[in-house]
Formats: structure tokens, sequence, C-alpha cells
């Protein structure tokens, strides 16, 4: 009836377990009451749950990173906190719950905190870049949405019924087999993957399409901002390489459910094809995670510096190689496992090449902020933070690209480092820089600063405190993912890491209050104009938060950074003579429903019961044959509303400081924008 | 001649020499009867032939030309058999219009193409790798036709991004399969797995 | 049906630039999506490539493959490729008649093919060299398979096609998505060139 789920999937057997439980719960039960008092369901549901809008789709996204980076940074406390302590002792956590730790840990930042947090960026921002009304696949934007979530759901249920993997976020056969993984932990791991592989893989070409073919007239492809450059790129990245993932967890899935021999140690197994097709996916998914950040980089170096980017074409095509060259390098994952010295050589060799347009891209910023007149706005900072720090990860990447280094350094805390070093001041840091600069843009207020610069602080701070010792620990030949050990030259180092974890922990504290803190203070920071840090491409033309069309009437571009070329010629706000009908998509739980099958389907198939799984898969299918048939899917705007709507914005603009004439549009001649005064 | 005198006994040499006199003279006769018998023929016979030699081009003529006129007939029935054939052909596959030429001839050399490879595994008369070789030209070429002929995909009426898409995609099928077929063949000859 | 006519239909007001085509949009996102499906195939046939030898002491598919079986299964996805391009045409004239009537020849032909391949697998199973016998037949398995779950998808896409035909006729919506679906149908004839000349051919010789 229930497959192989019994009463013994409840955490029982563990205080820590359990204690993860009751909160998961707990916190689950406090939000739906907490909406239930606030009497938000009918709210929430007809503006958010069922809506087809990229824009909120986007904030749900970002809703669903912050929420995720809290779950992802407790198994970071508890495996700092461990190891910390762990010196010729068991520490706290038995050996399998730290597996599970750090298994989850990795699965939940890259999937779950850091695709949708770069996922709901691009979401929010890049129709409006472009000049358009909405992404070209409405519904599917949706769609890839709920997977997404049904994914981080089977995760957060793995912590009150059942338990995680022990075999890493990347899986590896044939430990993750049937033979010495019989558990459903595993299961978990792959159906969340694969579930939330497949939203991306939509997003990925929704995205490319709405990129060729919804621009604005006049844009060209050589003068779209740099962060649509990198959301195509990124898009492109992930309809490709997705599908690597789905056809390796579903081999795998395949072995354990099915008993079929692709990973096994015997019976014609093949284990060493799971890193060969993981990694041609897992190499240009860290591609995905930080071309996004490199977008936003670029566009706020641009605008807290006032200039225009510096090398805008080698920046375009920097990018665009990065994405290709990502493609070619997947094997330096696996230098270690067996390959003769030439098929190294060449991994290592495209390694060391892909580093160099990353190099370009950093020399291009550095340039653009030469001779401006740079605003710390701390969207600022963490780019600067990050140009310092990426660079010292990126040079460990190059030492880590030889070969024969790289069998030194395998698996030891080093690498821990290097791509944490990647990761948190490379891809988070762009993050929260993109969430501080268009959060205005997103709900119609201004982030508080003071906090924010607080958060980086200790942000940056942290990182250095949590990671460098790493780097020497690595060194030392401490290898990775130790739940305790016996040499005392390492704790030193290891207490250090975990103070540094403290810190950030307290960054994240502050992120928490400076959110809670701009909410209350919001009427004082109103963005009014949609313009708060004088900006230069599209989406500040529009209000904030912007109309559900986004643009009552498209723009027309003639140059790059086309808001500030039209600033410049004193045509950025003009007023037409007349408004038209604008059809829209209609909301839809379509798209809620079928998440919300997929986990089902996803429950089933880890505890075999069979019987849910075909009926989820079903009702999946009639799901989507009924919205094959719906003809009912727009609905018209009609061009009267339209008037008011656009009405209201002009009285927001007029009551800002933001009317140009062609030489206010200079520099020099702006004020500073109210939230830094 | 009448009697002969009665010379009755004039002796046997007259007799001869009378014999002969009328032999002469009955051979003379049929000379001249033959001869003119002859003449007549011959001088019909000349008429006859003069006047079928003035005719005989006219006849020639007139046979000839009916047999050109035979032949012409037979040859433009013959071309427009063949026209009509050819061009009912044509106007089958143009047809009543256009659009199913590609099918009809993406079909023939789709099924060309899957003949010959499975001919060549049901007989098996080459040697395996040259076989091997020979349904993997024949798999790539009816691709392409396909991609051609049933996915109209050509170089002029496809948008451009779709070309550029499956570009993309094959370059990175090659980065793909080439990459792992390299590093999964390395190591079984490293490590025999 | 030109994308001129997909445009003025898709409608643009006044002097305001015409809604983008819906239709191309869709035509090229479904053309990614095929892209990326090509992509999942190619990683199946360079796992299948890789554990083609692996068959454990097991069966291989020279005892296991049959020429003729195989031979059929490629007639029968050629001439529905036909078939459903005799059906585009007969939509492109708008003679909805002889559409259904091409679609239910391509139905039949592909249900054909799916039958043949559910007793061949069948079959198999059930002479204990099912997907769990060795390395070499997880591959072939899951690589034949997944197509065939491909074309399943494709026959069912086939009857909501005919019903929608049926119900709504030949409106610019429904020719759309039918377009789509041969996209989809061809490029899984091609993949099956893959198949046979990659398993069933190399595997018999």
């Amino acid at each position: 009836m229930l497959g192989r789920l019994t009463i013994d999937a409840l955490p029982l057997y563990s205080a820590i377990a359990f204690g993860g439980a009751l909160v998961t719960v707990g916190g689950a039960l406090a939000v739906v009451a907490g909406i239930t008092w606030f009497g938000l369901w009918r709210y929430l549901w007809n503006e958010w749950l069922t809506s087809v809008d990229h824009k909120r789709i986007g904030i749900m996204y970002v809703t669903l990173a912050m929420i995720m980076l809290m779950r992802g940074f407790v198994d970071a406390m508890m495996m700092r906190s461990q190891q910390a302590i762990a010196l010729n002792s068991d520490g706290y956590l038995p050996p399998e719950h730290f597996d599970q730790i750090f298994s989850s840990h990795g699965t939940i930042m890259i999937f779950f905190m850091a695709m949708p947090f770069l996922t709901g960026l691009i979401n929010i921002v890049v129709p409006q870049q472009i000049g358009a009304r909405d992404v070209a696949f409405p519904f599917m934007n949706a769609v890839s949405l709920w997977l997404t979530t049904a994914g981080a759901g089977l995760v957060m249920v793995s912590l009150v019924i059942g338990k995680f993997s022990t075999a890493g976020w990347t899986g590896y056969p044939p430990f993750s087999g049937s033979e010495y993984s019989p558990g459903v932990g595993v299961d978990y791991w792959l159906w969340a993957i694969l579930i939330g592989g497949i939203g991306s893989t939509l997003t990925g070409i929704n995205f490319i399409v709405t990129i060729f073919k919804q621009r604005a007239p006049g844009m060209t492809f050589m003068r779209m901002p740099l962060f649509t450059w990198t959301a195509l790129c990124t898009s492109v990245l992930m309809t490709f390489a997705f599908p690597a993932l789905t056809v390796v967890c579903a081999m795998l899935v395949l072995d354990r459910t099915l008993g079929m021999h692709f990973f096994t140690n015997g019976g014609g197994g093949n284990m060493m094809n799971y890193p060969n097709l993981f990694w041609l996916w897992g190499h240009p998914e860290v591609y995905i995670l930080i071309l996004p950040a490199f977008g936003v980089y670029s566009e706020v170096v641009a605008t807290f510096c006032g200039k225009r980017l510096f090398g805008y074409t080698s920046l375009v095509i920097a990018t665009a190689s990065i994405a290709i060259l990502s493609f070619t390098v997947w094997l330096h994952h696996f230098f270690t496992m067996g390959a003769s010295a030439n098929v190294n050589a060449f991994f290592g060799l495209a390694t060391m090449i892909i580093a160099v347009p990353t190099g370009v891209k950093v020399f291009d910023w550095l340039l653009t902020m030469f001779r401006g007149r740079i605003i710390f706005h701390t969207s600022m900072l963490w780019t600067l933070g990050f140009i310092v720090t990426f660079v010292i990860g990126g040079m460990t990447g190059v030492l880590l690209a030889l070969p024969p280094a790289d069998y030194l350094m395998h698996n030891t805390t080093f690498l821990v480092a290097h791509f944490h070093n990647m990761l948190i001041p490379g891809a988070l840091f762009g993050y929260f820089a993109g969430y501080m600069y268009w959060f205005p843009k997103a709900f119609g207020f201004t982030l508080n600063e003071r906090w924010g610069v607080r958060a980086f602080w200790f942000w940056l701070i942290g990182f250095y405190l949590a990671f460098m010792p790493l780097y020497a620990l690595g060194f030392m030949g401490m290898p990775r993912r130790l739940e305790h050990y016996n040499i005392a030259a390492w704790q030193p180092y290891l207490v250090v890491a975990a103070l540094g974890a403290l810190m950030i922990l307290v960054g994240i504290g502050f992120l928490v209050v400076q959110f809670i803190v701009s909410v209350q203070e919001r009427q004082q920071a109103l963005d009014l104009s949609g313009d708060p840090w004088n900006g230069r491409t599209l989406e500040w033309l529009t209000s904030s938060p912007p109309a559900p069309y986004n643009f009552a009437v498209l723009p027309e571009v003639r140059d790059i950074d086309a808001f500030h070329d039209m600033k410049a010629g004193g045509v950025a706000y003009r007023r037409p003579e007349r408004y038209h009908d604008i059809t829209m998509p209609r909301n839809t739980s379509a798209g809620l429903m079928l998440g919300v099958l997929a986990g089902l389907l996803g429950f089933a198939m880890i505890w075999y019961i069979w019987w849910m799984a075909i009926a989820s898969g079903l009702c999946m299918w009639a799901v989507i044959i009924a919205r094959v048939y719906d003809d009912d899917a727009e609905y018209v705007l009609p061009a009267s509303e339209i008037e008011e709507i656009e009405a209201q914005r002009y009285q927001a603009l007029a009551s800002s400081a933001r009317t140009q004439t062609a030489e206010e549009a200079t520099f020099s001649n702006q004020p500073l924008p109210e939230s830094l005064t | 001649m009448g009697p002969l005198p009665e010379d009755t006994d004039r002796g046997p040499r007259s007799q001869l020499t009378d014999i002969g006199r009328s032999l002469r003279s009955h051979v003379t006769d049929i000379g001249r009867s033959l001869g003119s018998h002859l003449g007549r023929i011959g001088r019909s016979l000349a008429s006859h032939l003069g006047r079928i030699g003035r005719e005989l081009p006219g006849q020639l003529e007139r046979i000839g030309r009916g047999l050109l006129v035979f032949l012409t007939h037979i040859g433009r029935g013959l071309r427009s058999a063949g026209v009509g054939a050819h061009r009912s052909v044509r106007s089958y596959l143009a047809g009543i219009d256009r659009d199913l030429r590609p099918y009809l001839i993406g079909f023939a050399l789709a099924l060309i193409l899957t003949a010959i490879p499975f001919a060549l595994v049901a007989t098996n008369p080459l040697p395996k790798l040259t076989t091997l070789i020979i349904i993997g030209v024949a798999a790539a070429i009816q691709v392409l036709v396909h991609l051609r002929y049933f996915l109209h995909l050509d170089l002029t009426s496809t948008p451009r991004e779709n070309l550029v898409a499956i570009v993309f995609t094959a370059i990175l099928i090659f980065l793909m399969v080439g990459g792992s077929f390299w590093i999964m063949f390395d190591l079984h000859n490293r490590m025999a797995m | 049906m030109t994308a001129d006519a997909f445009v003025a239909a898709a409608g643009g007001n006044g002097d305001e630039p015409a809604t983008p085509d819906v239709y191309e949009q869709r035509a090229f996102g479904f053309w990614l999506y095929l892209m990326s499906d090509a992509i999942i195939f190619s990683l199946l046939f360079a796992t299948y490539a890789v554990m083609a030898r692996n068959n454990a002491g097991g069966p291989t598919g020279n005892t296991l493959f049959s020429l003729p079986n195989a031979f059929a299964e490629t007639m029968l996805l050629l001439f529905s490729s036909i078939t459903f391009g005799l059906a585009t045409l007969a939509m492109k004239s708008g003679e909805k008649e002889r559409m259904l009537s091409w679609l239910l020849v391509t139905f039949l032909l592909g249900l054909g093919f799916v039958g043949l391949e559910i007793r061949e697998f069948h079959g198999m199973v059930r002479a204990g060299a099912g997907p769990d016998r060795s390395g070499f037949l997880s591959a072939f398995f899951t690589l034949v398979g997944t197509h065939g779950l491909h074309v399943t998808f494709g026959l069912i896409w086939i009857l909501i096609m005919t019903s929608q035909v049926i119900i709504k006729g030949l409106t610019i919506p429904v020719a759309s998505r039918f377009l789509r679906l041969g996209l989809f149908w061809h490029f899984l004839d091609i993949i099956w060139i893959g198949i046979f000349s990659i398993v069933y051919l190399p595997g018999i010789l």
C-alpha cells in the first residue's frame, strides 16, 4: 500500500535528526498559520501561486533561494562545528549523519539555492532589459518554477521522512548504487535533481527564445545589456548541459530501481561512465552559476561608475567563449581516476585556456572603474569584494588544472576552498549584488544601505576566515568530508574556519535584519521614478514595481545602454498620444498542480509506492492535455485601463527628481540617489 | 520453196545440201522471228522501263514520303508518349503541388540507403570493417536526407537561428560523444574497465 | 501557412509593431527542445557504444537481434514518415478528411512499430535477456526503450491532434501544433536511423 514506507522512516533514532524534522515541520506549520492568521490565502493564490508573470515568478524563485540558503547554511554550521571539535573524538555527529549533511549541503546550495537565485534574477530583469512585455512561454515559466520547488520540497521532506543520501552531492557509484546504499537517501537525491533539472532545461529554452525573438525594435544583439548576454549564454548552457544530468540520473535510477547494470560492480557495469556523464553536465553547470553573476557585476560597475562599460565587444566574446569552452574541460574533475597522460594533458590545457576570458572580463571591469566616479553602493561593495577574492580563487583553479598538481590536491580541503572561493565571492556575491541592485525595481522601495554594508563586511571577512585555512589544510594533506581526525596540527585552522562560519551566520542575520528594516521604513525609501540609481539599461524605464505589461509602448533602441541614450536624448519619459490594447496571459493553477504532482511522483518512486506513482503520472498527463485544449489562456487589457495605470506612473514620476533634460543627463550633474544621502 | 527438181538421181551430197539449205532457212526464219519477237519484247520492255524509270523517282518519292510521314507519326507519337510519360512522372512528382516532390525523393533515397546496409548485413559479402563503414556512411547520408526532404531544412528558407541551433548541437554532440569515447576507451586500455 | 499569415492572424494593433509571431516562437522553442533531446539520445548512444561488449557472459546482440524484425520496424517508421508528410500536405491545402485519413495511417504504422518492439522486448525478457542481465542489455533496453517511449508519446499526441482537428477544425493554433508534431515524428525517425545503424546492424554482423 505504501511501498517500503514504514514508521521507521521517522527520525526517532537521533536527537539531532529529530530536531531537524521538528524545525522543518514547525517552520512549515508556522508559515501556514501566519498566512491563515493574516487572511492572505486568496491573495496568495490569485496573485502569486497561479501567476505566470515573469516578475512574480522571479520573486518566488529568489524567495525559494533565500529559504534554502538558510537550510544549506545550517548544514554548513553543523559541519564546521563538528570538524572544529572532532580531534581524536567523535564530535556530536555520527558519521552517517555527517555524510548526509555534506551531501545535502552541496545539493541544496547548488540546485536549490544558486540555481533558483540566478533564475529568479534572470526572470525579473531580462524581459525588461530587452524591452519586452513577457517571456516567450509564460506558462512553461511557471512550470519550471514549480518543478524546482518540488525538487526542493523533496529534499526538505527527507528531513522528516526517511534519510538523505550519504554519497555526496555528486553521488558516485558503486557507493550510490543499490548494493552499498540500499536505503531511500540516494533516491531522494536523484528524484530531487531530476525533477529540478527538467525545470532548468525548460527555463533555458524559454529564455533563448525570449532573447532571440522578443527584443524591442532596434535592439540588435550587440546592443543588448551585458546581463542579457550572460543570461543568453547561461540559457544555452542550461538547455544543452542538463540533458546529460537527466541521462546519468535516469541511469542510476534504473540501476537502483530496476536492477540494471549501468554502474554496478559486476554484471557488465562501467562505473567510470558515471563521472564522465555527470561532469559533462557538472562543468557547464558551474558556468551556469557564475555567468549571471558576471552579468550583474557588469551592470553594477557601469551604473555605479557612471560610465559605459569598457570593451563591450570583448565582454560579449569572452562570455560566449566561456560558454563554449565549458563543454571541453569536464575531465578535470576526475584527473586522478585513471586516464592516461595524454587525456589529462588535453583537458588540463583546456582548463587553463578557459581562465583567459574571465581574466579579460576582470580587466574590462577594472578599466570601466578607471576614471569613473565610483559610488560605493552596497552592490558595488559586493563587486569589489568579488574582484579581489575571486581572482585568488581563480589562480588556485589554474594550479589545480595541472594534472600532476591535482594528484596532490584532489579531494583535499584545498579543492573545497577553491570551489567555495569561486561560488561564494563569485556567484553568491553577484546574486546578492543583483538582489540589492534590483530590489527597488521588484518591490518599489530601496533596501536599507547601512545593514547591507554590515552584511557585506561580515560575509567577506567571514568568507576569508572560513576558507583560507582550508587552503592551508589542503596543503597539509587533510582530505575533504572528514567526520573526525587525529592530526592535532589541523585543529587550529578548523577552529578559525568555524569562526568564519559564525561570521557568515551573522552576515546572514544582517541580511534578514536589512529586509525587515527596509520593509518597515519603506515609505521613506520609495522609488517613485523607477530609476533609483540613474541606471543605463531599459529595466529602469519601467515603474517600480512595473506594470504587468512592463512597457505600455515598446521602446525604440538606438544604442548600447539604451535607457541612458534615451535620457540623454530627452525622449525617455515621453507620453504617447494613445494607448493600445495589450494581450496578456491569464493566470493558471496548472503550473502549481504539475509541480505538486511531480513532487508526489518523486516521493512515490522513492518509496516504491507504485499506485501513487502511476496515478500522479497520469494526472500530470491529464493536466498537460487539459492545458492543450485550453483556448482561454489569454485576456485583453483594454487601453483605458492601461491609460489609468500609466497616468499614475507619470504622477509618481513627476513627484520624484527624475524629469530629465539633456544637460541633466550627464553624470556630473546627477544628484546622488536619495537612498545614499 | 517448192519440191526439189527431178534431180532424183542426184546423189546424197545434194540431198545434205538441200537439208542444210532448208535448215538454214528454218533457222533464219526462227532467228528472224525470234529477233522480231525479242525486238518487240525489248521495245515493249524498254518502253515499260522507260515509263517506270520516269515514274520511279516519283514513286520512290511517294513511298519515301509516305514512309517518312509514317515514321514521323510514330516518332511524334513516341516523343509525346515519352514526354508525356516524363511529364506525367514529373507532374506526378510536381504533382498537383510541388510540395509532394521532396517527400517522394526523400522516400526513394531513404529506401536505397536503408536497403544497402541491411542487404550487406544479411548476405555479408564484405569484410566486417568495410561493412561497418558503409553502414555508418549510409546512416549519415540518410540523416541528411531526412533533414533536407522531410524536415525541409535548407540554407535559404530555414530561419537562421534554427540552423545555428542544429550546428551548435552537432558540435556539442561531437565534443561530448567524442570526448566520452576518448576517455572511456583510454580507461579501458589502461584499467581494463 | 506562411509566416505572414500567422502574423496577420496574431494581429498587430494599428501603428504598434505587430505582436511577436507566437507560432514562430513556439516552433523555435520546440526545435530547441528537440536539440536537447538529441543530446540525450547521443549520450545514450555513447553509453551503448561503450557498453556494447559488456555482456557479462550473457547473450549478445548476435543471438538476440532479428534482422527481419529490425527491417520491419524500419519500414514501418519510414512509411509512417511519408504518410505524415502526406497528412501535412493535405492540411496545407485545407483538406481535412484526407489529412485525418493519412494521420490514421500514420498512427497505425506507428502502433505497429511499438507493437513489434514490445514483442521483441518481451521475448528477450522471457529468454532471460532482460535489462538486468548485463550492462550491454541495460544500455540496449534504455536506448531503444527511450526511443520507443518517445514514439508512444507521439502516438498519444497524434490522437490529441486528431481530436483537436475534429473539434476545432484546421485553425492556425491547431496547424502550428500539428507542424510541431511533424518535427517530433521525423526527428524520431532520424534517431531510429541511428539505432538500426549502431545497435541492430553491427550487433547482428
